[in-house]
């Protein structure tokens, strides 16, 4: 087995409390190994790294870049990909396409170039979890898995109207053994029924769902402790109702009050953060100095920003209404569509422009959440890719952050009445590099529970990026090219140029649940459902490298898998 | 003198010569644009494999294209100045995104002539295909600015998503004229398709022949009868001068004014020539 070593670099692990030091880091079998006690012991490759930054590999916990919505987006808007940037084939690296929803094998390509080794698509209805694997299959160079929508889907919301918590903690089980996601995510809860019902959106939390007569608050109470329950290893995941409406700061804070202290993480909350009047768009501004206090003060909240950016992108939702209301607003194209008893999902294309207030007002709350938060590693860098921008942008984002005067210069270019609505121009704040580190790996690892990833502790995958630092301290430069890329202890990325195009592990979980509690979700799937109930699950045949994710309870059982392979199998894989 | 680009022998596979410039080739030797690099189906090639290259376009900016070009794509696109002809017939995609300069062709010319167009005059003496000063798929705005002046006939889709400009057709055209369309004027002389105008904002599509005019959709309201629109008369006069074949007596008469389409913003207007004056 050979040794690899990484000499000199400045590390920064903020996990384990390396705060710019001096160190070697020893790789072994792609993953970290403990420094060597033997002085004796010489490693069979040495990569000097003196004088530079050493991180471990990005982690992005919230995007969007497989699966059903991601394809329709793709093919949705073929003049974006006309005259994008256009990636070409070499001996290597295969061919694809740019634009703000970049083709699979170009996904994987650029997420390895900024340095980044993990991603989550953020939103996969339970039927389109085949697809969004076949699509994993084909984005390389990262570690990568999904949350599985539960929000609205039908099974989930009769067992919270009978007051059935066993049969909803083992549907949930069943459903993410069956989808072989990370985690729970809940979008717009109980509005996307609403909308797929004949139209509209949901109040409040306790306005009831058609139909079913749940309220959003249940649905947000009941998934939450079964994630929970079942020991996920990321709490769930949630887009709260009234995304992108004036005036939704309210009701994002009744969903963390009504968390009642368990575990939860908020995502993209910059689009959930707004004040003023829904029916006056002048009345708009920013509620995140209220919301972020409320963060600050409850630990059991972590949340993601979904920063935007100015320029093309594309909106794409499991939120059906809020496609609808996007669509409303711009007059773009749009797409809506309705998974069954599942889901749904919108499409718009947007353009963020500098000089409209609302906008610049958005880019400014998504920064003021990364400012306001004490704790950096309950808050972690996300672009919503590509809703907000793409995740190339977040070299950018990094600069803003650690440069207070390239934000003073940006914020001085936007309209005037944008600092009214908002304390951006107040906030001094300047994140140090080791912030940095928390926000773009170490703390989005630990809320995704992932024990390997974001950190270069003994037994870490060796996913390590290495930074040139400049003397400028222009930081979006020395962000936006890493000098060498390390994923898995392999050298994927060197001299501004892919060395390897494949590989990357998928991610999943496999929670306990009681296999009796089948037949009840087999009697009611063969009752709606378009497919047989056998084809439904994915199994491991399916799947290429793969990991269990292990649960964070503190007993873990071994899990039932829904297709038989044996729990043993899939325990010794975690 | 042009240079002149002859094709040894008509081609069956799409030969793009999009890389074939006049900016570039006037500063170029005869060696040097044969080097220059063409897609023949999936494989690159060179100028010099397919074209018997003569003469120089360094003095006048003028650039031939002689032989069977019906499958010679892309020609002149992007064209930003100088002269392009055509000695013959032409692909798909001529004078594609093109910003200025001039382009003739003197046979037919294939499809989307003149896509998404920004400046420049294109004119086919010939026939021209579909999506004529078109949009390409997806994209929020077609031409939006020159002029393209057909002799013969037209495809469907004229103008779709046109944005400013001029088109003028002489002959025939196809169905769905100015669909989409944000403004720009559309002039077709011989008789139309049907749907003309489908989803159009503003802008004017022109029948200059009133008794082939097709029925307008529903979504269209007749508005007046207009005696010789001022504008419609500086158009036909420039067309004329430029030697466009007009019907007779374009030049006078009435013009009946439909609006539309209220599907859309309803600001745009279908005028056809009143056949009773």
């Amino acid at each position: 087995m050979s040794l690899f070593k990484i000499a000199g670099g400045t590390v920064y692990d903020p996990r384990n409390g390396v705060d710019g030091v001096v160190k070697d880091l020893w790789i072994e079998d792609g993953r970290i190994l403990a420094t060597p006690t033997d002085p004796s012991v010489r490693a069979d490759r040495v990569l000097d790294a003196t004088g530079l930054v050493v991180m471990p590999g990005g982690v992005d916990m919230h995007c969007h870049i497989a699966g059903p919505k991601v394809n329709v987006a793709r093919k949705m808007m073929p003049e974006a990909k006309r005259n994008a940037e256009k990636v070409v084939r070499t001996p290597l690296t295969r061919s694809g396409t740019m634009g703000s929803v970049p083709s699979t094998f170009a996904t994987g390509y650029k997420y390895a170039g900024l340095g980044y080794t993990t991603a989550f698509d953020a939103a996969i209805p339970p039927l389109g979890a085949r697809h969004a694997i076949e699509e994993f299959h084909d984005t390389p160079l990262i570690d990568k898995g999904f949350f599985v929508l539960v929000g609205n889907n039908h099974y989930v919301l009769e067992q919270i109207r009978d007051s059935e918590p066993e049969r909803l903690r083992n549907y949930i089980g069943w459903l993410v053994n069956s989808t072989k996601a990370l985690a729970t995510k809940v979008v717009n809860p109980g509005g996307v029924e609403v909308w797929k019902s004949g139209g509209g959106n949901a109040g409040g939390l306790d306005s009831p769902i058609a139909h079913f007569g749940v309220t959003p608050r249940q649905i947000i109470t009941n998934v939450a402790q079964t994630a929970m329950d079942l020991g996920l290893p990321h709490p769930m995941h949630i887009h709260c109702n009234n995304l992108g409406v004036p005036g939704n700061w309210t009701t994002t804070l009744d969903t963390m009050k009504a968390l009642e202290g368990r575990p939860a993480h908020v995502t993209h909350i910059q689009f959930h953060s707004y004040g003023g009047d829904p029916d006056n768009q002048a009345t708009f501004h920013s509620k995140v100095t209220e919301l972020a206090e409320y963060v600050n003060s409850h630990p059991n909240i972590t949340v993601d920003v979904g920063q935007v950016l100015f320029g093309e992108t594309t909106s794409m939702t499991g939120d059906g209404p809020l496609g609808y209301f996007l669509h409303k607003i711009y007059g773009r194209k749009w797409f809506s569509s309705d998974t069954e008893m599942e889901a749904g999902c919108g499409i718009v294309p947007i353009t963020y422009k500098d000089k409209s207030r609302v906008h610049a007002l958005q880019w400014a709350i998504g920064l003021e959440w990364y400012l306001l938060m004490q704790d950096p590693w309950r808050v972690a860098m996300s672009t919503d890719h590509p809703n907000g921008g793409s995740f190339l942008a977040y070299p950018e984002i990094i600069a803003l952050l650690m440069d207070r005067q390239k934000r003073e210069e940006a914020l001085n270019r936007l309209p005037p009445a944008v600092r009214e609505g908002c304390v951006l121009g107040d906030l001094t704040r300047e994140y140090t590099l080791n912030e940095i580190a928390i926000i773009t790996r170490a703390a989005p690892a630990r809320m995704l529970g992932l024990p390997n990833k974001g950190h270069l502790g003994a037994g870490a995958d060796a996913d390590i990026t290495i930074y040139t630092p400049n003397d400028e301290r222009d930081w979006q430069r020395m962000f936006e090219l890493p000098r060498i890329v390390i994923q898995r202890g392999r050298v994927v990325f060197e001299e501004a140029e892919l060395r390897a195009a494949e590989g990357g592990v998928f991610l999943h979980a496999a929670p306990a649940y009681d296999p009796a509690s089948v037949d009840h979700i087999k009697d009611w799937f063969e009752k709606y459902y378009t497919i047989q109930f056998a084809n439904y699950p994915i199994d491991d045949t399916y799947l290429d490298e793969h990991e269990v994710v292990p649960g964070n309870l503190s007993v873990d059982k071994p899990a039932e898998s829904p297709t038989g392979s044996s729990a043993a199998e899939q325990v010794a894989q975690g | 003198m042009p240079i002149v680009l002859t094709l040894r022998q008509p081609t069956q596979i799409p030969l793009e010569v999009d890389f074939v410039r006049v900016e570039t080739v006037r500063t170029q030797s005869t060696d040097e644009v044969k080097a220059t690099p063409v897609q023949y189906g999936n494989k690159q090639l060179t100028v010099g494999e397919f074209f018997d290259v003569t003469g120089s376009a360094a003095d006048d900016s003028h650039l031939v294209f002689a032989g069977d070009c019906s499958r010679v794509k892309l020609i002149g696109a992007g064209l930003t100045a100088g002269r392009i002809t055509v000695d013959g017939s032409a692909g798909m995609h001529v004078g594609a995104e093109m910003k200025g300069g001039e382009l003739e062709v003197r046979g037919n010319a294939g499809d989307w002539v003149g896509a998404e167009m920004k400046g420049g005059r294109i004119r086919v003496l010939g026939n021209a295909g579909h999506c004529l000063g078109a949009v390409y798929r997806g994209g929020r705005r077609g031409m939006t600015g020159g002029e393209i002046l057909v002799h013969g006939d037209a495809g469907n889709e004229i103008g779709h998503t046109l944005r400013r400009g001029l088109i003028a057709i002489g002959g025939k055209s196809g169905d769905a004229p100015g669909f989409n369309m944000l403004a720009g004027t559309i002039l077709l002389g011989g008789a139309p398709g049907i749907r003309p105008g489908a989803g159009m904002k503003r802008g004017s599509i022109v029948f200059l022949d009133g008794a082939s005019a097709p029925p307008m959709l529903p979504t269209f309201r007749r508005s007046n009868l207009y005696s010789g629109p001022f504008f419609l008369s500086l158009y036909l006069k420039y067309l004329q001068d430029a030697g466009f074949p007009l019907p007779p007596d374009s030049l006078t008469g009435s013009y009946l004014r439909y609006r539309g389409d209220f599907l859309e913003l309803g600001r745009g207007e279908i005028l056809i020539r009143d056949v009773a004056c």
